[in-house]
Formats: C-alpha cells, structure tokens, sequence
C-alpha cells in the first residue's frame, strides 16, 4: 500500500538525480556532486568472502588466455550507478551499458543521424504521426541465446509506465504497443509527439523474460543485453567489467574488454592518462585541453555536445519580473567574452537555449543568427534600464545561486561584479547540489534572481525548449517561472506538430522570445572529448551525448 | 587484577563513551533547523500522502526522544521484552542497524562496509610510516641534545606539526605524480583483491603496486604523526635520560650506548603508546582530506559524500562509527601501555 | 577516565610538577626575551597580526579612506592595491598565470608576482587578503574553546561526583569525533547547508572544549589539595574564591601554551574545512578555499596550489614556535 508512494517518491528523487545529471554532462566540473559512488554497492558478502574470488576467475581466465594488455581502461567523469536502461538514466551508467545493449534505432557516431539497429528498416509512419510500424531483424539475439523478439521490444516500451521509472516522460504518451508478428510492433500514440522517432525510439532494447525474472538483479548484478558486449561485474565507485561477447550478430567489436573505473577529481582524471594509468578519459577540463592536445601519445577525439549551459532569470518574483531589468543584467556583462577567455577550444559560446547541433537537425536558424541578437556589453545601456525601472533600487541586493561548479560560479561573479559597478548590489551563492535544486525549483524571489544551470536534451529541440520553458515543468526543470500564454501554447505546437518545417518556424520564434524577454542568458555548449593514448588506442570516436561518448561499442575502435 | 580482568573493566568504563558519542551526534543533526524531508524532495510537488510516506520510512513520524530509542536499538530491546508502545520497533545501532540512507536508499551498515577497510589500511599505514621514522630521530635527537643534529630534527618536525596535510599530499602529487611521473597519483590497489583482477601476474607484483599507491597518501597523512611522535619520543627520552636511574647507571660507569638502549629506551616509549591513542581521530580527521585528495573510497569520501548530499543517516552513522574507531583504538593503545609498563596497577578504582 | 586513562593519570601527575616551577608573569616574559626561536615566533605572529588589520582596514574603508591613495597607487604598485575579490575586466588580465620568474609567468616582479588566480586576479593580493580568515577564526575559535573550556574544566574539577562523570563523559565523547568531521558536521547542518566562516569557528571553539577542560580540571584536582589551598580553606575562605583566585589564575600559564598551539590547530582545521568547500565561501579569499580551486588547476598551474599551503605553514609555524618557546620558559627543566 505505502509500496505505491514510495515509488513516486523514488520518482520525485531520482528527477533529481536525472536533473543533476543532465547537468553533470554539459558542465564541466563536477566534483561528485551527485556522485552516486557506491549506490550500489554490492553486498558485503561479494568482497569479503573468498569464494568471490572464484567469481572473479571467470573473467580472470580470459585476461589469461589473452593478457591484461587486451583489457582497455576508460575512466570516467562520475561513477555509473546501474545497468537497466528501462530504470537508469544517468549518463555515466549508459557509457557503460551501450556497450551491453543494441537500441532499435541508434545515432551514428558523431552526429544525428538515426539509422535502424535491431529495427529491420525505418519506421512505417501512419496516422498523421500518431502510429509507428517498426520492423524487427531475425538474427538477433541476447546474451543468454535467446532471440529478439516483438516481446522484448513492448516490454522495454511498456515498462518504464508499469514501474514509474524515471524513463516514463520518454514513453507516457505510447497509448499502445501491440505485436503484430514476433519480428513486428505497432505503437500508436496518444497525440502526435513529434519527437517520437528521435527520443524514444532509439531505445535499448532488454531481454523481456530475463528481466521480469528478477528485475533488481538485471540492474544491478546480470544485465543481458544483444549489444557487442557482455556485463562482467561491478563495485560501484571502483569499477565495471564489460567483456566481449563472442557471438554477437552485428559486426563484432575487436577489444576483448572494457574495464571502467570513475575518477570524479578533474586533475586526478587528468592525471591518470599522463602517467599512461588509464586508455582513456572523458571529461576533459577546459584548463587541461591545450597541454593534453600538445602531449605526444595522447590524442583528443572531439565533437560539440547537445549539452548547454545557460543563466535563467527568476521571471515571477522580485526586480527580475521586469524584463528591462533582465536585459539589463545580460548587457552589463560579456558572456561571449567569459566564454571564449575561459573555454578557448574547449566550448562554444552560443545565443541558444538549445544545442546548435540539434537545432539544425530540424533546420531551425543557424548558431550566427541567434548569436546576432545577443545583448551587447554595454553598461551605460545596463545602467539606465536599471535607473529606469520601478522594480529594483540601489538598496536592492540581487541574488545569484551557483551550483558548485567554479565555473559557474565565476560567472555569476562576473555578473555581480560588473553590476556591482553601476551601482547595484549582487552576490553569488555557491549551494551544494541538493540545496540548490530545492532553491531554484521553489521560484520564490527571497531565494534567487538568478540560477545557472545545464541542460543535455539530444536530438530534438523539444526536449530543450519543452523542458526548460514550458509552465508544466515549472518547479520541476525550470524555475523561472516564466508566464506568456501564448509562448507556452507555441511549445506544445511544435511538440505536436509532425512536419519538419513547421516546427523549425516555431522554435525560430520561440527562441527569438526567450531572447527578447531575457529569460535565459544562454552561456555555451561544450565539446563532448575522449583524450586517449593515441598509441594504443585506435579508432575511438566522440559522440554528441555524454551517454555514447566516445563510442565504444563501435566495431571501429581498437587496442593495439 | 590480570590483564583480562583490566581488558574488561577497560570495555565496561568505555560504554558510556560511546553511549554519549552516539547522543552527541544524534542531537547535533537532530536539533539543526532544516528538515530531512525538505532536502529529499520538491515540495511544491510532494503531497501531504507522500511527505508522510516517506517520513514513516525513516521513521521521522515520531517524538524525538523514541526516534533517539530507536535509533540506538533499545526500542527493540523493549519490544522483545513486550513493553507495551514498542511491539513492531526497529532493530538500531546495538543490533548492528544504522537506518537506511536517505539517497542511497540501502542499509547504511551496507555502504559502510566496503569503505571501512580501506581507511583503516590508509591509517594503519600511516602510523607504521610515522613510528618507523619518528623513533630513531627522537632518539637520535635526544641523545645529541642542542647539536645541530637536534636543531635540524627539531625543525623538521615542527614544520610538519604546521603543514596541512592535504597540502602535502597534492604537492606529493605534483612532484612524484605530475612532475617526475614515478608513482600513481590515486584509487588505490586492494591486497584482498585477486591479482588477475588488476592483471597482475601474482600477489607479489599485487603487494608490490598496493605499496606504490599506498606510498603517497601515507608519506601525506603520515607526516603530521611523525612530527607528533618525534616530539614526544624527544622529550620523553631526554627525561628518562635524566631520571635518576640512569644518572646512578651511568655513575657506576654503564656504556652510553648500552643506558639509551636498556634504560632509557623502554620507559620512554609509554608516553608516545598513549599519544598514538588519542592521536587516532586527528589521523582519522585527517584521512577524510587524504581521501579526498587521493580519490580513495574510504570512511572519510562516504562522509563527504553523504555531507553532500545531506543524507541525515549516513551522516549519523559514518560519524558515530568513526567515533567508535576511535574509542577502541584508544583502548587497545592502553592495553598495550599496560602490558608493556609493569608498574600500571590496572586502574586504581578496582 | 575511560579514554586515555593512562594519560590522564600522566597529566595529573605531571601536571604538579611540570608548572609547578613557574615562577610569575614577569619571569616568564625575560625567559621568552631571552628565547630565540619564541622571539622569531613572535615576529612571525606579529606580522601576521599586523597584515590582517591592515588588510581588515582597507577592504572597510577602502573607497572613503584610501581612494585618493588608490589612484596614485594604481599606477605605482597596481596589482597589490587590486580588490581581492573583484574580477578583471574582459581582456585586462590573464588567467592563471604562473608567478614572473617561470617561463610565460607574468615577467616581472611588481606585476603578478605571483601570478593571477582562475578569474585573473592577482594572487599575492589575494593571499595576503587570506590571512584575515585564518588569524579571525584562529583568534575567536580558540578563544571561544578557551572560555567554554575552562568553565567546564573548573565545575568538573570543583564539583567532582556525577557532576564531574557526566561532563568528562560528554568532553570524551566530544573528543572522539574526528575534529574535522565534527566542525563539517556542525558547520553544514546548523547553517541550514549554507556554510560560512562563522559557523566554522564556533564548530571549531566547540571541539577545543575537551582539551581544554580536561587541562584545567587537572589543574583543579591538583592544586586543591596544595597546602596553601588547605591554608586557605581552613582559614574559611569559601571553595569558590579559591576556585578563581588561586586555582584558575595560577592555571593560566599552561592554558596560554595550549592556546597559542590551538590557535595553529584551528588554521589546519579551517583550511581542511574551506578545502573541502564548508569554510569560507567564494570570492572571498581563504587560503583552504584557495587550495580548494587551485585543486583543479594542479596539472595546468601547480603554483597555484603552492603559495596557499606556504602561507598556511609559515602562519602556523610562527605560532607552533612561540608556543613551544613559550612552553620551554614556563618550563625549566627542559632548556
């Protein structure tokens, strides 16, 4: 009975954590901040008694066959948590379990472009956009030599709404997925949402039986996949084993196997692929870039991320509730300047509230025209916004609150100093993370003016401007608390509009909105890296989400 | 009364130690403003149904004073005995059940676990670097009183009782790590573990890499201990260099060397026995920034962690436990001092 | 005493004697006059004193007083006469410069000697700004610890009975708790996870309670059964007036020692605390902050995790010397 509430609350709870990181992934550092280090510890019992030690042979026998040398070491920014796609969603689980897992539909490396997986084809699209007709391919099959079948396929779609996993926004709005054959399904929705094919979709697909068999263990212990490799074992905060598996269907990969390990310390990561402990490290600190990029042996594989970085204005309460004053805040600093100054190669300053990548991908205006708009460095305009608005006088202290990211902190510093020089008073607070995401979420102006936040959407501009602008989320993934009815409405167009075309024009003028209203100050979008020892690694390529960076699962990348 | 007897007795006047460690601790996060609650969710979300869910839960729904019993494992206690009130109790801290984390959402005994060995091997490492080095100097520095040699060594360790050890450690790191690239600059290697996991040929090589990764963070934590010990090692030697015995020893014509070795030594190593008891929780203290530094998943990394993430058991737990290592630490120290001074009459109360 | 028993007996009985010989104020200053390494300890806290108030003026007065000297300053020293807090304008400085007399550091000694910090702020500034925080809640926290201490010492001791075992239980239960971990504990939870310097050095004084209570209690014990504390009594003098007139003013001379030692335990324990990111919040600057930042930029610019922990260590130094010069005076045995 109280079983029920306690999902929502996991809900509510793991929201957060997805929240974190989303940001985690388009920020740059992150210090643990949710650091989910030993999550999922194992049991006790799986370290300390020696017969764990027999377990631990099964891989070990293989590292003998072919020595250690075989096994590649990826360090990651934070340490992965759990193995389920249908439960997980953070982004450092996944770099782990796109290796044990095939989607229906997966992007290829580097850009946007989906291309059918274990979907035979592209979808058949009926309806208007409201029914898919997805084909399977025959030859698939799972770790346990069972084949992929329409079942698993409605199981991995279903159960995310079943168990109120924090995956249900992906799928709530499938009103059913029905099996047609064993290789086909049909889903019809329950309005059109246009960015079905490109969100959800691209799901990794799980073995149906298994996991209702025993769902805690397939995400924590025996996840089983039809991806080129297979789970070995894990401690959280230490490490996970992925091995590769013999009889994979597709085109096999060549490294015999991954071990991950989490280094969440920038320098301590860093440091680990200069004294060659480690293959390589995702994550790269704008500060470290330039020497990594100049050491021999080293090689930084690179692309833009779909994450984004951005200022968001408290638009309800307080001075902020004055447009002329958000505008005055935005002239009275450079942002492209702190950008360039800080990042250099490391990130792009961007005018967007999404990534320039998946703004093209539907052919909305360019990165240049957004970047056009942008308010100028110009405190004497900033001044006689701020003198002439009733909402703010000099006694007014604006408050701006930082999750702790120095980066982001700085600029918030920036932003107060500068203000600070015409004559208006603002601090920075710099909150641990939980604190701030309660903060910002309440909307209440004795809190904040200002927050900073990031955001990783992927490939579809609803993920971002729905997410981050829409009144839905307000107290969820937005605390501006922004109010234009007919902005809103816009955003619910464009989600439910299924031409290409038509949804580029509204997000053109819905940007151009937030622009105008100052309610975000975008900052940047990074470049999602993978530096690795060039001499032994070859082949890797960087992906634009942090989930599929760098991709390891490509049959392309090689230990020599 | 025998050593046993004194062991016991020792044990016994511990109790309430820890009894008041676990109030200590528990009224510190209990009475801060700021609800638990609070921190877990949104609450322009969470109905009053949920908020009260999850309170049941943690058993936050109740009077302080019974979240006190609980928590310690007498309600449990009461409840097997019947008293009426305490029939469904959780079992707590005497039953080995320290609540579940808040963010983790599993046993806080659980997460514990798998941090506590690695702290200790940290500390214990520690120490054994810190005697190692700490004991020929104090002597040595004792033994040439107001010689340069004593002047230098004095130096040294007052420079390391003044130094940060964090400090140390990344400045450890960036000479031996960055700098002249010899040694790891992080994790750790498990002896425990089986050498093939590391891809290690046998347990020698596995030995071999624990001590190269285990060699920075201890020379980092270790320091301060050594300063510590050097002081006292010089001080107490210096007095028992004074002490009337050995004055009479040395008047019927005893080597030097062999009064610093039979008389003077033995004697003067009770004091530095006791101040690496008491010492115990400024290593621990310090192991939590060594932690940090050197990226080791230990005691001192959970706490930070579940600070972070204010997760109300773990931090309740973590602290009480580390108070816990402590209080035994010392009594295994005094053990050690009973059983190596034979004047210790076992504690005069008996 | 369940903890450290063997010690507790150790200081009871060396108490007696260890300060027995001490022989008045006025011959404890000529012995530290005298004392070498106290005088150097007393320079280094001099200096040190003398740089916080100076840099306590300026950053308060700073516009009214010294904006007349700020623009002939501007020009002559600029970088010292930086606001440590303020960051550059866009393309004025650069960021984390290494100090001037490292290849691509700054060049010159009277630009950025040492280098610029993360925002492009000059870092001697900054570090001479930090001093502040650290001589503060040295200073405060231990004087809180001190007076908090020694009152629970002196109605342990004087009281004795349960009194005494239900206050020597809390001080060791206190004492058992990691410093560090205690003042993060109470410095994150009581600030409702908004953490500032204040809270530090309360949580700080509140971990110096036992050692310094379980000081003066010894004292207490000891000197009660003095016989001039016995003369005393007999003559009907009340046991209170003895207490503070006797027991406590003749306590002082070790309690100073112990304080001026404390007073450097509290600077390691703040700059762990601020390194972890619970001290002092940014932009202010703080030394254990300043490690805290310069963490990160440890592969790219090493020094800037080099002069936070140098000015660390010297301020501690300094008072780890007047302390041991200071205990070595009060103390004639040990020359």
């Amino acid at each position: 009975m109280t079983r029920k509430i306690d999902t929502d609350a996991m809900d509510l709870l793991t929201r957060r954590k997805l929240l974190a990181s989303g940001v985690a992934v388009s920020g740059t550092v992150l210090a643990g901040c949710l650091d989910p280090a030993d999550d999922d510890a194992e049991p006790p019992e799986d370290d300390d008694d020696p017969a764990a030690d027999d377990d631990d042979d099964e891989p070990a026998d293989d590292d003998d066959e072919a020595p250690s040398g075989d096994q590649l070491n990826f360090t990651q920014q934070v340490a992965p948590i759990e193995w389920d796609p249908v439960v997980a969603n953070d982004a450092y689980s996944g770099q782990i379990y796109h290796t044990i897992y095939d989607g229906l539909y997966e992007y290829q490396p580097g850009d946007l472009e989906l291309e059918p997986k274990l979907a035979a084809e592209m979808p058949e699209v009926e309806n208007d956009g409201q029914r898919f007709i997805v084909e399977l391919r025959e030859e698939p099959e799972f770790h346990d030599g069972t084949p992929v079948t329409a079942e698993d396929v409605i199981h991995t779609f279903t159960a995310p709404v079943e168990e109120e996993t924090d995956n249900m926004p992906d799928v709530d709005m499938i009103e059913s997925a029905e099996e047609i054959d064993e290789h086909t399904v049909q889903f019809d929705l329950e309005f059109v949402y246009a960015p079905f094919e490109a969100i959800t979709l691209p799901s990794y697909i799980v073995n149906a039986e298994a996991r209702q068999e025993d769902p805690e263990a397939y995400n924590t212990e025996n996840p089983i996949g039809s991806g080129p490799y297979q789970f070995v074992e894990a401690e959280i905060g230490e490490f996970a084993d992925v091995e590769l598996w013999e009889d994979y269907w597709d085109e096999p990969s060549q490294v015999a196997s991954i071990r991950y390990e989490p280094a969440e310390d920038d320098a301590g990561r860093v440091a680990r692929i200069l004294g060659q402990e480690t293959h390589l490290i995702e994550g790269i600190p704008p500060a470290d870039w330039d020497d990594l990029d100049a050491e021999e042996g080293i090689e930084i594989a690179s692309v833009e991320s779909t994450g984004y970085l951005y200022f968001a204005f408290n638009c309800a309460e307080g001075p902020t509730a004055d447009p002329d004053v958000r505008r005055a805040i935005a002239h009275c600093h450079s942002t492209r300047d702190y950008v360039e100054d800080i990042f250099g190669e490391a990130a792009e300053w961007t005018n967007m509230s999404v990534a320039p990548e998946t703004a093209d991908a539907i052919g909305m205006e360019g990165i240049d025209h957004f970047q056009d708009m942008a308010y100028e460095f110009d405190p004497e305009t900033a001044q006689d916004l701020l003198d002439g608005s009733d909402a703010i006088d000099e006694d007014t202290q604006i408050d701006i609150i930082a999750p702790p990211d120095d980066v982001r902190v700085n600029w918030g510093e920036l932003i107060a100093d500068r203000l600070g020089e015409i004559g208006y008073e603002a601090g920075v607070q710099r909150l641990d993370w939980d604190v701030f995401t309660s903060s910002y979420q309440s909307g209440d102006s004795d809190e904040f003016q200002l927050y900073t936040l990031g955001w990783t959407g992927g490939a579809d501009p609803d993920v971002y401007y729905y997410q981050l602008f829409h009144q839905d989320n307000e107290g969820l993934t937005q605390g501006h608390y922004y109010e234009n009815d007919e902005f809103h409405d816009m955003i619910i167009q464009a989600r439910e509009t299924f031409e290409d075309d038509e949804r580029a024009e509204l997000y053109n003028e819905i940007q151009e909105i937030i622009i105008e209203d100052c309610v975000h100050i975008p900052g940047w979008t990074d470049l999602n890296a993978a530096a690795y020892l060039s001499d032994e690694v070859e082949g890797l390529q960087a992906d634009l989400q942090t989930t599929t960076n760098p991709r390891m699962d490509h049959p392309d990348v090689t230990l020599l | 009364m025998s050593l046993l007897r004194y062991t016991v007795y020792r044990l016994l006047q511990a109790i309430p130690v820890m009894f008041g460690i676990a109030v200590v601790t528990f009224l510190m996060v209990n009475l801060a403003p700021g609800d638990p609650v609070d921190y877990m969710i949104s609450e322009e979300l969470a109905s009053e149904e949920l908020i009260a869910s999850i309170e049941a839960r943690y058993g936050l729904d109740e009077p302080l004073w019974r979240q006190f019993l609980n928590y310690l494992g007498f309600s449990w206690f009461l409840g097997l005995l019947g008293v009426p009130g305490f029939a469904d109790a959780p079992p707590g801290l005497l039953q080995g059940d320290l609540g579940l984390s808040m963010y983790y959402d599993r046993p806080v005994s659980e997460l514990m676990l798998t941090r506590i060995p690695p702290t200790l091997m940290l500390v214990l490492s520690a120490y054994a670097f810190a005697l190692t080095l700490a004991i020929p100097l104090g002597v040595v520095a004792a033994n040439r009183r107001n010689k340069p040699t004593d002047h230098i060594s004095r130096i040294i360790a007052l420079f390391g009782v003044s130094t940060p050890s964090f400090w140390i450690g990344i400045m450890l790191i960036v000479i031996f790590g960055v700098w002249l690239g010899i040694l790891p600059t992080g994790r750790m290697v498990y002896p425990w573990r089986d050498p093939a996991f590391y891809g290690y040929g046998n347990h020698l090589e596995l030995w071999y890499q624990t001590l190269r990764h285990l060699f920075l963070p201890v020379v980092a934590l270790g320091t301060l201990q050594m300063a510590v010990i050097m002081r006292v090692e010089r001080s107490s030697m210096i007095e028992s260099l004074q002490s009337e015995y050995v004055q009479l020893a040395r008047a019927y014509g005893v080597s030097e060397r062999t009064i610093l070795r039979k008389h003077a030594f033995r004697p003067s190593q009770l004091p530095v026995i006791t101040l690496i008891g008491l010492n115990l929780t400024t290593s621990l203290g310090g192991a939590v920034l060594i932690e940090t530094v050197f990226a080791i998943n230990g005691m001192g990394r959970l706490i930070v962690q579940s600070i972070q993430t204010l997760d109300y058991q773990l931090i309740l737990g973590t602290t009480i436990v580390l108070g816990f290592v402590f209080v035994i630490g010392v009594i295994i120290t005094d053990l050690a001092y009973a059983y190596i001074d034979p004047r210790v009459t076992y504690g005069e109360e008996a | 005493m369940a903890i450290g028993e063997q010690q507790t007996r150790e200081e009871d009985g060396g108490a007696d004697d260890e300060f027995e010989a001490n022989v008045g104020w006025r011959y404890t200053l000529g012995r530290i006059k005298s004392d070498t390494t106290a005088r150097f300890g007393l320079a280094v806290i001099a200096l040190v004193l003398a740089v916080t108030v100076i840099t306590a003026i300026d950053t308060h007065l700073s516009r009214l007083t010294f904006g007349a000297l700020d623009d002939y300053m501007l020009a002559q020293a600029a970088p010292m006469l930086d606001h440590p807090t303020r960051h550059p304008d866009p393309g004025t400085s650069e960021r984390r410069m290494p100090p001037f007399f490292v290849d691509g550091g700054s060049g010159s000694i009277t630009d950025n000697p040492l280098g610029t910090d993360e925002a492009g702020r000059d870092y001697l500034t900054r570090l001479i700004y930090g001093t502040q925080i650290s001589v503060f809640v040295g200073l405060t926290a231990t004087a809180i610890g001190m007076g908090v201490g020694t009152v629970v010492g002196a109605v342990s001791g004087y009281y004795g009975g349960w009194v005494d075992d239900v206050l020597m239980r809390f001080v060791e239960s206190l004492y058992a708790i990691p410093a560090l971990v205690l003042v993060i504990v109470f410095t994150v939870l009581v600030s409702g996870n908004n953490p500032d310097i204040t809270y530090a050095a309360v949580g700080v004084a509140i971990t110096f309670i036992p050692v310094f209570a379980r000081l003066i209690r010894s004292r207490v014990l000891s000197v009660r059964e003095m016989d001039y504390v016995e003369a005393a009594r007999a003559t009907g003098v009340k046991d209170r007036d003895i207490l503070m007139r006797h027991v406590i003013p003749n306590s002082f001379a070790p309690v100073l020692v112990l304080a001026t030692l404390q007073i450097g335990v509290t600077i390691l324990i703040v700059a762990g605390l601020s390194f972890l990111g619970y001290g002092a919040q940014p932009p202010t600057p703080d030394w254990g902050q300043m490690l805290n930042v310069s963490h990160q930029y440890m592969l790219s610019n090493p020094w800037m995790s080099v002069w936070p922990g140098v000015a660390i260590m010297i301020t501690i130094f300094g008072f780890n010397l007047f302390g041991d010069g200071l205990q070595d005076a009060l103390d004639p045995r040990i020359k």
